[in-house]
């Protein structure tokens, strides 16, 4: 049934008129314009959907926006921009960290909850918490290195 | 002596005509920009290939556009076409901007497709731009009597050699006027325009020695925006009044709809089904509910049984009707050559159907109207998609319209050209701009499959370990349904012409065999088939590399002695010794292995020479195998890789890096498994592919040659990966495994 929702969006509070079990992907994406989330798969299998709430990872594209009333949400568009963007982007952007970079956005909000979670995580560490995110091009050892890069800078989450 | 004043007035009069109002211009901008619903009122850019205009304009502010059919999947095209656009017409890279793929605006390249964006796609640029370059050199010289050879150009600027002071900028030359200069082309044969045009240059262009844009690591123009999430994928193309469609396919493959009950999705806010023959889809105002109109709706289809068994694929490979028989490479008399080598062997490899498996899946958005269709899409070809969209629609092609916007990373052609089709069904039957987007199960099950190949190989080594004999003979059911005038809504829809072009024939052998045979069997398929990334490239060579290194452990040779035996060529001598190199590698023959162990340790070596350009691979891989799972693990890759000249470091080395990466996955885990009726491996759990955990150590070496014309980057990269592994597991086990993917299954099977 539609019913009127607040999500809290990259620090700002949006109202939205859905029914309450609409994955919160699709409420981003076509309500809100905010593209940084991708469809994957629709099944929590490849993360490019994912998204912080409240500062943990989780995968918009099975998760209802009735959940979600009430909570922090931040997309990829939240932590930067192109011009001003988040330290996390930036150490990705150093490392040309993407190729046709459909999962860039889920890796890096995967790459930001690991990071607020445990500033300085070892190689093996960063590996084991993005094997959740797939990537077909084959960018792995450049995401890695950007997680690395963030991790020698220091970067707050 | 003085040098004659350049006055801006006396040069300026005259140059040309205005562009601006014609194409070049706001009009011409808005339908690249992100506003599709200017779309309409867009003026239809007059495109001839012989025209420098059609690929080239200059603003006034000095700002340079480039044209071309050819589109980025991901690669970093659009950077090194700005790269070659930079070098040869003199400007800085940052004012250079690339139109791709617009068929209003671009010129037909062809597909996008083997590796060959920047060693075929480039060439008109690089034309044009050198063309640009002289037709301004030209005009300076001409209004002040000048010699051409007394000016030179840097930075968007003439000057004078003599007196650097005097000098003006192309914005002030040409700024949105017409050059009005005809190229010529190097060929107007069809098959050529369609395999990419090419330009007969004119004006010299730069010597490799003198580049100056090219060769440096310029970061990609592309990645800053899709980092922030900002970056304009075809999916987040927005029109206004646009409905979300969704596909329902059928239950088999083949089978016919009897009957829909409209019924069950009439609760729906605003749903709707469209049926056109065998096309089923459904559209809703909003995305979430065509999701679920499409898994609620009932409907009844025919029975169907096409696909053979799938544990006797590669048997029923060899059975199945011959469409085609075609000899590759053939010198020398095999029979003699077998008969001259001390070892002989023969061996069958088999080579799993695989998915492209975008990670984001197939999307597009059609507006068809009367008289005019507009689609977005991700396609490798927008112009033939195009055209295959305008047949099907019963449009003239003049009224279609095709607009790339990048999609998720495909290597291949796949499902979205599909889409595209998808759409325009959709649009055409509701009178609206519909969006399509594939489901998971969708790409996993109908995007045009990477073709199963079945590889026989017989060959023989004198007692020096020559190869005295290669003979090889491959099975595929190859491209023969996948591509053009194959788009599945068509063929749902009924019309659809096929086609039967062949493709994914055997790599080269890059030995020197006095005696070598290739016959390629292309087989009636099954199901849809496009190449993934490397057409017939990591199927033969996984083939060849593994037949190698059988026949050295046969005859007591180590795996990268033979290899330095039977090869003369210097470029593939210095891959093998760099890698040899870099993974300290030590004769295999003197390595005292325990096979007892409950975990095997092995090293794999593999070369490769493949594409446009011959670049080379060679790699070393070192694998764990253990006995009781038949779980491998690649726990270290050395690579070392020649491409000829370096175009943009940083960027090859990404296309290096993800080449490696897919090709470990695909030797590893990838395999489409199917029943009687459809695909049955229908997300990532059914189709796994590398994940991080997995990611071995890998030490990597590009080895530049700047004398050399640059090659293929991509394909490269990846063709020689499932030898290199399969050849580690050979070492480890004593046991070749000839049957891809190198999972439990199969590694249990030969222990």
């Amino acid at each position: 049934m539609t019913e009127t929702f607040t999500l809290r969006v990259n620090g700002r509070d949006q109202s939205i008129t859905a029914d309450g079990d609409t994955p919160l992907l699709y409420i981003l994406r076509n309500d809100l314009e905010l593209n940084g989330a991708k469809f994957g798969c629709g099944l929590a299998q490849c993360g490019a959907c994912a998204v912080l709430l409240n500062g943990a990872e989780i995968r918009s594209c099975v998760t209802p926006v009735a959940s979600v009333v009430g909570s922090e949400i931040t997309t990829t568009e939240g932590l930067g921009t192109v011009d001003k963007p988040h330290p996390l982007q930036a150490a990705f952007v150093a490392e040309q960290a993407a190729q046709c970079g459909y999962c860039i956005s889920g890796m890096i909000i995967a790459a930001a909850a690991i990071l607020k979670q445990n500033p300085k995580p070892s190689e093996e560490e960063i590996k084991a918490g993005m094997s959740g995110h797939l990537c077909r091009c084959g960018t792995h050892y450049r995401i890695v290195r950007a997680i690395e890069r963030a991790v020698k800078q220091g970067v707050q989450l | 002596m003085n040098a004659p004043q350049f006055t801006r007035r006396g040069l300026l009069e005259g140059a040309g005509v205005l562009v601006v109002g014609l194409s070049f211009g706001p009009a011409a901008r808005a339908a690249t920009g992100q506003s599709p619903a200017a779309d309409l009122s867009t003026p239809v850019r007059i495109i001839d290939f012989e025209s420098l205009d059609s690929w080239l304009a200059i603003a006034r502010d000095g700002s340079v556009t480039v044209y071309t059919g050819r589109v980025d999947l991901g690669t970093g095209t659009e950077t090194v076409l700005a790269q070659f656009v930079a070098e040869e017409l003199d400007v800085r890279f940052e004012s250079v901007r690339v139109i791709m793929g617009d068929t209003r605006l671009t010129p037909n390249q062809g597909k996008t497709t083997a590796s060959l964006n920047v060693v075929r796609g480039s060439q008109p640029l690089r034309v044009a731009a050198a063309e640009a370059r002289a037709a301004l050199v030209e005009m300076v010289a001409a209004k002040l009597s000048l010699p051409t050879d007394a000016l030179e150009t840097s930075d968007g600027v003439v000057r004078s050699k003599t007196a650097p002071d005097n000098a003006v900028s192309y914005g002030e030359l040409i700024g949105d006027k017409f050059f009005s200069v005809k190229l010529e082309l190097a060929s107007k044969t069809e098959e050529d325009i369609s395999r990419g045009i090419l330009m007969k240059p004119k004006s010299k262009l730069k010597e490799f020695k003198d580049y100056k844009v090219i060769g440096k690591s310029i970061p990609r123009v592309d990645i800053p925006a899709k980092i922030a999430g900002t970056y304009e994928y075809v999916h987040n193309v927005r029109v206004p009044g646009m409905l979300h469609g969704r596909v329902v396919r059928p239950p088999a493959i083949g089978a016919n709809l009897v009957s829909v009950s409209e019924d069950t999705i009439r609760k729906i806010p605003g749903a709707r089904v469209i049926r056109r023959n065998n096309f089923l889809g459904v559209v809703a105002p909003r995305e979430e509910d065509a999701i679920k109109a499409a898994l609620v709706l009932q409907a009844e289809w025919t029975k169907s049984e096409t696909l053979p068994q799938f544990d006797k694929l590669y048997e029923d490979l060899t059975k199945a009707r011959v469409v085609s028989d075609q000899l590759g490479y053939n010198v020398g008399d095999i029979n003699a050559g077998l008969a001259k080598g001390k070892t002989r062997h023969k061996a069958t490899y088999d080579f799993p159907y695989q998915d492209h498996a975008m990670i984001g899946p197939s999307c597009a958005i059609a507006d068809v109207r009367p008289g005019q269709a507009t689609i977005w899409s991700g396609s490798q070809w927008p112009q033939g998609d195009r055209s295959d969209i305008a047949k099907m629609l019963g449009m003239p092609l003049e009224q279609v319209h095709l607009v790339w916007r990048e999609a998720s990373g495909c290597y291949g052609r796949l499902g979205c050209d599909d889409a595209a089709a998808d759409a325009a069904v959709m649009s055409q039957a509701v009178g609206r701009p519909v969006r399509v987007q594939w489901m998971r199960d969708d790409e996993h099950a109908w995007e045009p499959l990477s073709p199963a190949m079945t590889m026989t190989i017989e060959g023989a080594i004198d007692d020096k370990g020559r190869i005295t004999a290669f003979d090889y003979q491959q099975y595929s059911p190859s491209h023969s349904m996948g591509e053009k005038g194959n788009h599945l809504a068509w063929h749902l829809i009924g019309g659809a012409p096929g086609w039967g072009r062949m493709s994914g024939a055997a790599a080269n052998l890059l030995y020197d065999v006095p005696a070598k045979r290739a016959r390629n069997i292309y087989v009636e398929p099954w199901l849809r088939g496009i190449y993934l990334r490397s057409p017939g490239g990591i199927q033969s060579i996984f083939a060849y590399e593994s037949f190698i290194e059988e026949l050295a452990a046969l005859g007591g040779f180590d795996p990268l002695e033979i290899r330095l035996m039977n090869t003369g060529d210097s470029r593939d001598q210095d891959v093998l010794r760099a890698v040899a190199r870099l993974s300290a590698w030590e004769s295999r023959k003197n390595i005292k292995r325990d096979r007892t162990g409950s975990v095997l340790t092995g090293r794999g070596l593999a070369l490769a020479r493949y594409g446009a350009g011959e670049s080379r691979s060679a790699l070393v891989v070192d694998v764990e195998v253990e006995r009781a799972s038949g779980h491998v693990r690649v726990t270290d890759v050395f690579m070392a890789f020649d491409c000829g000249l370096v175009l943009n470091p940083d960027g090859l080395m990404n296309q290096v890096e993800g080449g490696l990466v897919q090709g470990l996955s695909r030797a590893l885990h990838e395999q489409v498994h199917f029943d009687r009726k459809k695909v049955t491996s229908v997300n990532w759990l059914d189709y796994p592919i590398l994940t991080f955990d997995e990611l071995p150590k890998a030490k990597l070496e590009l080895i530049p040659r700047p004398d050399i014309a640059w090659g293929s980057a991509g394909e490269a990269g990846t063709v020689a990966t499932a030898g290199a592994v399969a050849n580690a597991v050979f070492d480890a086990t004593g046991k070749h495994p000839r049957r891809l993917p190198l999972n439990p299954e199969h590694i249990k099977a030969i222990l």
